[in-house]
């Protein structure tokens, strides 16, 4: 077992005790401002043009690319922003739209470059590396931890 | 300074003429105010001589050919015209003229058509430029066998060899063997005068029990990453690989023979090494075997190994002659006797000697109560059936590549035959070449071989080897893509789909503060397929030539022409990988299939430089229908293009769908040069289909 395992199930550790100890459904939790390795990252679909970077910065799997893609998403994209592939993309898709796509488009499996980001809030440590990496201001971190969506997400797991 | 476009178009001895209407066509690009000639015969020395002198007196830089299909004539044209800085072909004669000879006039169109295509694109197409690079001065031969030995001593004293084995000794199979044929040579004698004399030699470098890990780089520049033990891994830069992995005998289990079952069943190399050491004894009982029968073929020239391993024969016979020499009563068993060259005489002679030989396989081998074998055995010339009882049984079994082989041949991108001993590039006239330029096979990596043969082959390869080092400086295109250092936003998508490990990312200070990663092309690993360009999210990868802007220009163009020319057909646009994809459509007009003449073709290096966005384009520009003309995704000339196109179609589709856009406009092909009726089939169907659905709605 590789020692990232373990660091994960330090994680699962936690949410099992606060499992344990809880009377009542949690509320999001306010983080303080020095505290490292807790917090919620927030993804703004409308700036993501889905490269994928993010997902292998993240060493926990935190932040993943699922095989979709969200074709409604590209439309904000700002006018200066330096995907020119995504805005031609965008371009194109309405010249030729007949109909408003409805729901996401199928992505092949092994198709690089494309999808959509999916966040595994319970396994995120608040690093903040994918901010860092990323170049389109499509993630942020709140200084909240959402416990509600995270034990939901742990339960259903 | 603006650029000069001319353009050049031949009439193939005026056998096109009644095709193509060339005083049309000339006029039309006339009307452009682009230079125009009509040569005879492009491919002849007068018809060079003519271009020469029209590009002189046009004072041409770049150059629209109109012939027949570049794979005939772009290296002469290039070799020839050296002041020409990019060319740009449209392939009249196998595209154009061929396939349409009853409708002349749509012919005659769909030249112009193409041909102001060409035009247009050269305008922003570059020169490649070219880059010499030095052949590195050093060889690493994989395998110390006795062909890898003799390799590494084949080479002068200025050339670098490492020579790598993966067990603890130099020698491979022959350090089982004892006398061997022909003549009563001892072996281990001469290995041990040749393993002095590499020792002797001080540009050779031994590394024992150790493994090949990686092969990266391009002929005259390969990167062998080489572990072994007690030592760090080490990274060689040589110019040429010579594979000598050699053999190894295959253990046939599992067969009607008993080997694994008794003891007393062993294989010829075991009955080696008990003559090597004059200790032949049976195994379960170590007393001296009386009676001994060798069967040949064991588990070859049959299901399991339809080849034959050839050097089997002689030695069982040479082996049954020891045998008898020492009063050890000898039968063989066999299917024919190979016994080639001069080895014929051993034959004779074992027969004279009193080897007792039996044309026939063992029907059954059957273990008795005492363990002792009854064997029973028809001698097919005679039709007597042979009841025996050898205390001893030697099996002749198939040699095969040794375990590990495929891997070697993987690293190194060869290709491997049907029996996964390593491919040469023609059988006929080159057998140390590999698929692969500057990697060479020496002896039994090849096919089995014998002692003498396998040197031989060894000393061969080594020559090609050193022959192919001593070129010095090689040039290569540099045909690879540039990145916009502005967009690259160092996402790695690239750098995960390159197949040949061309892209690494690197760091780059944008301002002061800003430090960023961005990808990098290594133009010695790149191979310049243009996947990385698909893939890209940004467009900051650009293949060079084939950029965004020149596949966008060629697909507007050609609605554009199609519009001025009063094209009503129609619109069908290709896009053709330039390996097997355009090889078919040439070999479709050659072998005389007529198609309808609406397909416009765009060529592209692979498949895999299609993304989506190129493919929207075309329907965005008016397309009625666009097919993708690739190879099978298992012959793929670089590994991955054309699955990523496979893909990349697949998604493209999906959006389609999505958009309430046919999706069945988009098609795409798989085929192999020799499948030109794949092309003509897609495109009946696309015709079909649009007559179906009727024109692209947002025309």
């Amino acid at each position: 077992m590789s020692i990232t395992w373990i660091e994960k199930t330090k994680r699962r550790y936690l949410l099992d005790l606060i499992r344990k100890l809880a009377v009542k459904t949690p509320e999001n939790i306010v983080v303080p401002k020095e505290l490292k390795g807790f917090g919620t990252v927030v993804h703004d679909a409308t700036k993501c043009i889905a490269c994928g970077s993010c997902t292998r910065m993240c060493e926990d799997e935190a932040i993943v690319l699922k095989n979709s893609f969200d074709l409604n998403s590209l439309q904000n994209l700002p006018k200066d922003t330096n995907a020119k592939n995504r805005v031609l993309l965008t371009e194109f898709i309405n010249k030729l739209k007949r109909k408003e796509p409805e729901k996401p488009v199928a992505v092949p499996e092994g198709l690089l470059g494309i999808g959509t980001i999916k966040l595994n809030l319970s396994k995120c440590i608040a690093c903040k590396e994918c901010l860092r990496i990323c170049n389109y201001d499509a993630l942020d971190m709140k200084p909240e931890w959402d416990l509600r969506e995270i034990m939901a997400e742990v339960q259903g797991n | 300074m603006d650029m000069v476009i001319g353009v050049v178009i031949c009439d193939c001895g005026e056998k096109l003429s009644k095709i193509i209407d060339y005083n049309a066509v000339s006029s039309a690009i006339e009307g452009l105010k682009i230079p125009i000639k009509k040569i005879s015969n492009l491919c002849l020395d007068e018809g060079i001589q003519d271009l020469k002198n029209f590009v002189e007196s046009s004072e041409i830089d770049k150059l629209v050919v109109g012939a027949c299909t570049p794979k005939l004539i772009e290296f002469k044209l290039r070799q020839e015209l050296k002041t020409i800085k990019e060319f740009e072909f449209v392939i009249l004669r196998e595209h154009i003229a061929w396939p349409n000879k009853s409708d002349p006039k749509k012919a005659t169109k769909k030249a112009i058509i193409l041909l102001k295509t060409a035009i247009a694109a050269l305008e922003v197409k570059d020169k490649i430029e070219q880059e010499n690079y030095k052949v590195e001065q050093g060889v690493v031969i994989i395998g110390g066998g006795i062909a890898g030995i003799e390799a590494a001593l084949s080479f002068t004293p200025d050339i670098k060899v490492t020579l790598v084995e993966r067990n603890e000794k130099l020698g491979g199979n022959i350090l089982n063997m004892g006398k061997v044929f022909p003549g009563d040579l001892i072996i281990q004698e001469v290995l041990e005068s040749k393993i002095s004399q590499l020792k002797e030699n001080s540009n050779i470098n031994i590394k024992m029990s150790a493994e090949i890990k990686d092969i990266r780089g391009n002929p005259g520049a390969y990167e062998v990453t080489v572990e072994s033990p007690g030592a760090s891994t080490e990274v060689l830069k040589v110019g040429a690989i010579i594979v000598a992995t050699g053999f190894e005998e295959s253990k046939p289990l599992g067969l009607e023979l008993g080997y694994g079952k008794s003891q007393d069943v062993i294989l010829q190399t075991d009955l080696a090494r008990m003559l090597r050491d004059n200790q032949v004894l049976v195994p379960s009982t170590q007393q001296e075997p009386k009676q001994v029968l060798m069967v040949n073929c064991a588990n070859s020239r049959d299901e399991h190994n339809f080849y034959c391993s050839k050097i089997c024969c002689t030695y069982s016979i040479h082996h049954a002659m020891e045998l008898v020499e020492k009063g050890i009563e000898t039968a063989i068993s066999y299917m024919d006797i190979r016994a080639p060259y001069k080895y014929e005489n051993i034959y004779r002679q074992a027969r004279e000697q009193g080897v007792t030989f039996i044309r026939g396989k063992p029907q059954s081998i059957e273990i008795g109560p005492n363990n002792e074998f009854l064997v029973s055995v028809e001698n097919t010339l005679t039709s007597q059936l042979y009841e025996l009882s050898p205390d001893l049984i030697v099996l002749s079994s198939a040699l095969v590549p040794p375990k590990g082989n495929d891997k070697i041949a993987t690293l190194a991108g060869l290709k491997t035959k049907p029996s996964h001993f390593i491919a040469d590039l023609y059988s006929k006239t080159n057998t140390t070449q590999t698929t692969q330029r500057g990697v060479f096979i020496a002896g039994s990596a090849f096919t089995p071989m014998s002692i003498e043969e396998s040197m031989s082959h060894a000393a061969s390869a080594a020559i090609k080897a050193l022959k192919f080092l001593k070129e010095g400086t090689l040039t290569r295109d540099l045909l690879i893509p540039t990145i916009d250092e502005t967009l690259c936003n160092g996402c790695q998508t690239c750098l995960i789909t390159c197949q040949f490990n061309a892209i690494s990312m690197i760091v780059k200070k944008k301002t002061d503060e800003e430090i960023v990663q961005i990808a990098s092309v290594d133009p010695t690993k790149c191979k310049g397929c243009g996947t990385c360009s698909a893939v890209c999210p940004t467009g900051a990868t650009q293949l060079k030539n084939y950029q965004r802007g020149v596949l966008f220009i060629k697909i507007e163009t050609i609605i554009k022409s199609v519009k001025e020319e009063g094209w009503e057909e129609p619109v069908i646009i290709a896009l053709i990988c330039e390996e097997c994809g355009s090889c078919g459509i040439d070999i479709a007009g050659l072998s005389g299939f007529e198609y309808p003449v609406n397909v416009f073709g765009v060529d592209i290096p692979c498949a895999g430089r299609i993304g989506v966005i190129d493919v929207l384009k075309a329907f965005v520009e008016g397309a009625d229908a666009v097919l993708v003309v690739q190879c099978p995704e298992q012959s793929c000339h670089y590994l991955f293009g054309s699955h990523n196109a496979n893909l990349m179609v697949q998604f493209t589709k999906n959006i389609l769908d999505e958009i309430g856009f046919e999706s069945s406009r988009l098609m795409n092909t798989q085929m192999v040069s020799s499948e030109p009726d794949k092309y003509v089939k897609s495109i009946q169907k696309l015709n079909e289909l649009i007559q179906e659905v009727g024109p692209n709605p947002t025309k």
